[in-house]
């Protein structure tokens, strides 16, 4: 019970220790490790050092204690003179004292030749008197009587330590007299052996065990002792050489929390220092960054005025400088006139050159304490603090008038631009920021509305309260669509005319409403494209199409999604590389994916279309042009896109039993894509009619009502076979 | 030297003279001329003898000529009986060979014929007197002659009661005093002796003591009944000696006990003297032996001494007068 109480007491203390050895938060503490590691080699080495100095020592005391009993029988001559000595008394005093001095002799008993006991030393009343020798033992030790090796030695075998030494004595004399005759080569073979009597010999080595014991628990009691001193003084020794890491932790914890301004303390060891040098170049290098990226998402690349993001933290940060005050600011959109035409006519660089002038000029046409940005395109706000609204109108014709002087030198031209800029004062009664912009944004239109090169103030009536605050509540909406996934996607078939297959399906995006339906593009893309999120949205549908791709794809029937792309995607410099990223982590196979633009965007900006086109194409996409035949481009043209599918726009199907010239239209459109090499899809499908009508006139696909509905998922759903194709089955047939 | 075999007339042969004899006992012509035979050949390598000194005063002389024989009326022969052929044996019946005028010589180590036909052939003959050389023949002398008896080469001549009213002996040791003298001479440094012996040698005890008292050593000898007791013995008075006087008692001696003195001697640096050559190999330093022709000398004295009818006053054993050294 006392043994199991300590062992449970000693287990505590270990588990306290450990517990000790943990910071709070669970995690290691490395001095402590290191220690413990050096403590369980130093007590895993000691332990085997003293296992083997125990074993080894037994090994040698056992190899010894043999050495030693034989040489005990190098001293028969004397052990064996009472025997011959005919003064045996003395001799037997002499032995006493001369056994004594061995404490490895605990008997040495003697015997007559017929193994009689005679005596034994040290002659003690207490102990008992040798018994007679076994006559196994007599006999082998007679035969013993004249050899080289006349003992026989036992023991060693249960208890190492006690020999037994039984020894004939005999006397042997010459045989020839005087020694006339001797050899001492030869052996005497006359030589007359007369056996005397035995000596027995009990030998105990305990006292060396012991001796060796007690040197072992003396090296244990050493070894713990300076096991004890090691860990004091190693812990010390380790804390010391690690204080330099351990002074890390605080600037690197602070590092961590985002804090760049954190200062290292120069460390004495070497290793340490690099680390520290480095520690503090990294710092520096993401304090820099962080500037950098700081500068970056807060300014517009370009003209380096605050962007949408950064302005919208300023118009808050205004707004709520109103709290308890009474003050009005105000909020100028201006949007570029013409400023297309530059754009189209000398190229984005002009453009971008253009825009910085009118960056630079708006900012000299403001106080310090305003603030101005570029929201993106043409299009920049500004917002004057705490301004009346005279004020505010005076600047705003200040501005009007600076971007009108405004001369633009490209490519041996000058332009000059104006600007239309849409007011909205802010009082404090309405301090929803994207409501002030939205009403700055109304302003704007209005203006452009009004002729353009004007400013207009934002006046609050119903009509406008509720188409503004429909327009406001979709921008809310999509970017909470954005932010949460809540748009959703339909898939609507597309068939080939000849065979009624389902080639692919186009990608359609959808979003509900506050009671729940879902609500068509058309309602809210104006919005999203108002409000600059349309660049956003096509991201967003590119994702969640190639997801879709995954989640349906089926090896029976290959599934192909076609997916629309807006001229604000299109125009990202990111495009190819987003859209090979995110078909990458789905692992999407590129030719199955089919991206639609529309033929207007597509005559828009032709070298970047062509540059889009030809990345996303060596991606292995394909391209469709959608909407054709309103855009008024050439052939030659988009024969040069390199297009693989033209989709005819609904208008020219809507009405085509009943529309010649939209036959012609569509059977024209028809044959040159097919010279072209690409295949024609038309749209707006409702009825078999129109169907085969359309097969009839060269049409390679069709989408619609009656091909399908869109779905939730991709559903494959064969389409009636127009007659003239089954009659030409036939024929091929027979 | 092959000695003649009564019955098979072997030749006598010495190096460089063939000699037939003719015993008494096997033929009765005239007794051949004897030539005195030249001095021995050297051994083949000088160097393989130990080394040999010339020790003035006392007689320390090497083999001498054998003074020619004297001119006597006939002698009665005299029987040699030999122990064996063993050489220590031998050279003392060759040197009486030529000494004795008449003589036989009989092998008890030739089992062809058995001592008791020896002596009946020796009591029948005219042979005045029997020397015994070696225990053995000593024994059966004494015990079947009816002669008087002469041992030589006896140590232990007590314990057989080898001295009778006809029979006498010759020493089989040097002279104590000439033994001690000539070890002090090879190892002046001596100064303390040690001697172990067995019992029955009061009187040679005695001759060693005043001996080492004339030559100032200080001289302890303990008698012992056993091999075993003498190496006891040896290992007590082993530190407090410089040298050991190791009488040839083979009553005493063992090979172990021998090995087991001289390995110690060897370790404590105690010189040993010895009586025989054969133990220089086990290391000991002097080798203090008697002399054949010396002993053949003494022994024909005493013949002569007997024949005078002297008997009665002769000593017990007559000492010997000469010896060998030879230093290890």
């Amino acid at each position: 019970m006392r043994q199991l109480l300590s062992w449970t007491a000693v287990r505590e203390l270990v588990l306290a220790r450990v517990a000790h050895w943990r910071r709070d938060d669970g995690k290691r503490v490395l001095v402590n490790e290191i220690l413990t590691i050096q403590v369980a080699s130093a007590i895993v080495i000691g332990g085997l050092a003293i296992a083997a100095l125990y074993w080894g020592g037994q090994w040698v005391l056992k190899d010894s204690y043999n050495r030693w009993a034989l040489q005990w029988t190098g001293e028969l001559n004397e052990l064996g003179a009472p025997l011959y000595l005919e003064d045996s008394g003395d001799a037997l005093l002499r032995l006493e004292s001369f056994v004594a001095k061995y404490p490895e002799i605990e008997r040495v008993s003697y015997y007559a030749a017929d193994g009689a006991p005679l005596t034994s030393l040290p002659s003690d009343p207490e102990v008992d008197p040798p018994t007679t020798l076994d006559d196994d033992r007599l006999e082998a030790a007679r035969l013993l009587v004249g050899a080289d090796e006349p003992y026989v030695l036992t023991g060693g075998l249960l208890n190492p330590r006690r020999f037994n030494i039984v020894a004939p004595i005999w006397t042997e004399s010459l045989s020839e007299d005087a020694l006339f005759t001797f050899d001492p080569n030869a052996i005497d073979l006359a030589a007359e052996i007369e056996l005397i009597g035995f000596v027995g010999i009990e030998l105990d080595y305990l006292i060396f065990h012991d001796q060796l014991l007690a040197n072992i628990q003396a090296a244990v009691l050493v070894l713990v002792v300076l096991l004890i001193v090691f860990v004091w003084s190693g812990r010390r020794a380790l804390q010391s050489a690690l204080a330099s890491i351990s002074d890390l932790q605080t600037p690197i914890r602070e590092l961590a929390r985002g804090n760049l301004d954190v200062e290292f303390k120069p460390a004495e060891h070497r290793e340490i220092s690099d680390i520290v040098e480095a520690l503090e170049k990294t710092a520096t290098a993401l304090s820099e960054r962080d500037s950098r990226l700081t500068q970056l998402a807060n300014h517009d690349a370009l003209t380096g005025l605050y962007n949408r993001r950064r302005f919208v933290e300023e118009l808050r940060a205004e707004l709520a400088e109103f709290e308890g005050r009474r003050r009005t600011s105000a909020l100028f959109f201006i949007d570029l006139d013409r400023f297309k035409y530059v754009n189209d006519s000398c190229g984005h660089p002009a453009g971008d050159r253009l825009i910085r002038r009118v960056a630079d000029e708006l900012t000299r046409s403001i106080d310090d304490d305003d603030t101005v940005a570029r929201f993106g395109g043409d299009e920049f706000v500004v917002l004057l603090k705490n301004t009346t609204e005279a004020a505010a109108g005076a600047i705003a014709d200040t501005i009007l008038k600076n971007i009108r002087r405004l001369a633009h030198f490209e490519a041996e031209r000058v332009f000059h631009v104006h600007c239309s800029i849409g007011v909205a004062m802010i009082d404090g009664s309405n301090r929803n920021h994207d409501d002030l912009i939205a009403q700055a944004d109304i302003a704007c239109h209005e203006a452009k509305a009004a002729g353009r090169n004007r400013i207009a103030f934002f006046e609050q009536s119903d009509d406008r309260t509720t188409r503004d605050s429909a327009d406001v509540g979709w921008m809310n909406k999509l970017r909470k669509a954005l932010d949460e996934d809540g748009f959703e996607l339909r898939f609507q078939p597309i068939n080939r005319i000849d065979t009624g297959a389902t080639t692919h399906h186009e990608v359609l995006i959808r979003i509900r409403d506050d009671d729940g339906r879902l609500v068509s593009p058309d309602a809210f893309l104006p919005a999203a494209i108002r409000f600059g999120l349309m660049s956003e949205i096509d991201f967003w549908i590119i994702r969640h199409a190639a997801r879709a791709w995954v989640v349906n794809r089926n090896s029976e029937r290959p599934l192909q999604l076609s997916i629309n792309l807006s001229a604000n995607a299109f125009e990202a410099d990111d495009l190819a590389a987003y859209v090979e990223k995110t078909f990458v982590e789905y692992d999407v196979d590129p030719r199955s994916i089919i991206f639609e633009i529309t033929e207007s965007l597509a005559i828009r900006r032709p070298g970047n279309v062509e540059r889009q086109i030809d990345a996303l194409r060596s991606l292995g996409c394909r391209m469709a042009l959608d909407d054709f035949g309103t855009g008024y481009s050439s052939f030659s043209y988009l024969q040069k896109l390199q297009f693989d599918f033209i989709k005819i726009d609904g208008v020219f199907v809507q009405d085509l039993l009943n529309n010649p010239v939209d036959q012609k239209m569509i059977r024209m459109i028809a044959e040159i894509g097919a010279e072209a090499g690409m295949e024609t899809i038309a749209e707006y499908v409702q009825n078999a009619e129109s169907l085969a009508l359309l097969g009839e006139l060269g049409v390679d696909m069709a989408q619609g009502y009656f091909v399908g509905r869109p779905s939730r998922t991709p559903k494959f759903r064969s389409t009636p076979i127009p007659f003239r194709y089954r009659r030409s089955r036939r024929k091929t047939r027979y | 030297m092959a000695l003649p075999n009564c019955e098979n007339r072997t030749a006598f042969r010495l190096p460089g003279l063939l000699l037939v004899l003719q015993l008494a006992a096997c033929a009765t012509p005239a007794p051949a001329p004897v030539e005195v035979p030249p001095d021995p050949q050297p051994p083949a390598s000088i160097d393989n003898l130990p080394d040999v000194e010339l020790l003035p005063p006392i007689t320390a002389r090497k083999r001498r000529m054998p003074p020619p024989p004297p001119v006597l009326p006939e002698p009665p022969g005299v029987a040699i009986v030999l122990a064996s052929r063993a050489p220590a044996y031998e050279d003392v019946a060759i040197e009486l060979s030529r000494r004795l005028g008449r003589f036989s010589i009989f092998d008890l180590s030739d089992k062809s014929q058995p001592p008791e036909e020896a002596f009946r052939a020796i009591n029948d003959s005219d042979s005045g007197a029997v020397v015994a050389i070696g225990l053995p023949a000593a024994r059966v002398a004494v015990a079947l002659a009816r002669v008087p008896v002469v041992f030589s080469q006896v140590f232990n001549y007590r314990d057989d009661g080898l001295v009778t009213d006809n029979s006498r002996g010759v020493a089989a040791v040097a002279p104590p005093e000439a033994q001690l003298g000539a070890w002090k001479s090879a190892n002046p440094t001596l100064t303390r002796i040690g001697a172990i012996i067995g019992p029955g040698h009061d009187a040679l005890i005695e001759e060693a003591r005043v001996a080492a008292d004339t030559l100032g050593v200080q001289l302890t000898v303990v008698t012992v009944d056993s091999d075993q007791e003498a190496l006891y013995q040896f290992r007590r008075m082993m530190n407090e000696i410089d040298g050991f006087w190791l009488f040839p008692d083979n009553r005493i001696l063992s090979s172990r006990s021998l090995r087991e003195i001289f390995v110690q001697s060897r370790q404590r640096h105690v010189d040993v003297a010895v009586s025989n050559e054969a133990l220089l190999s086990l290391g000991a330093g002097i080798s203090i032996s008697t002399v054949a022709a010396d002993i053949a000398d003494t022994i024909v004295n005493v013949i002569r001494r007997i024949e005078a009818g002297q008997l009665d006053d002769l000593p017990e054993l007559t000492p010997l007068s000469a010896i060998q050294v030879s230093v290890h």
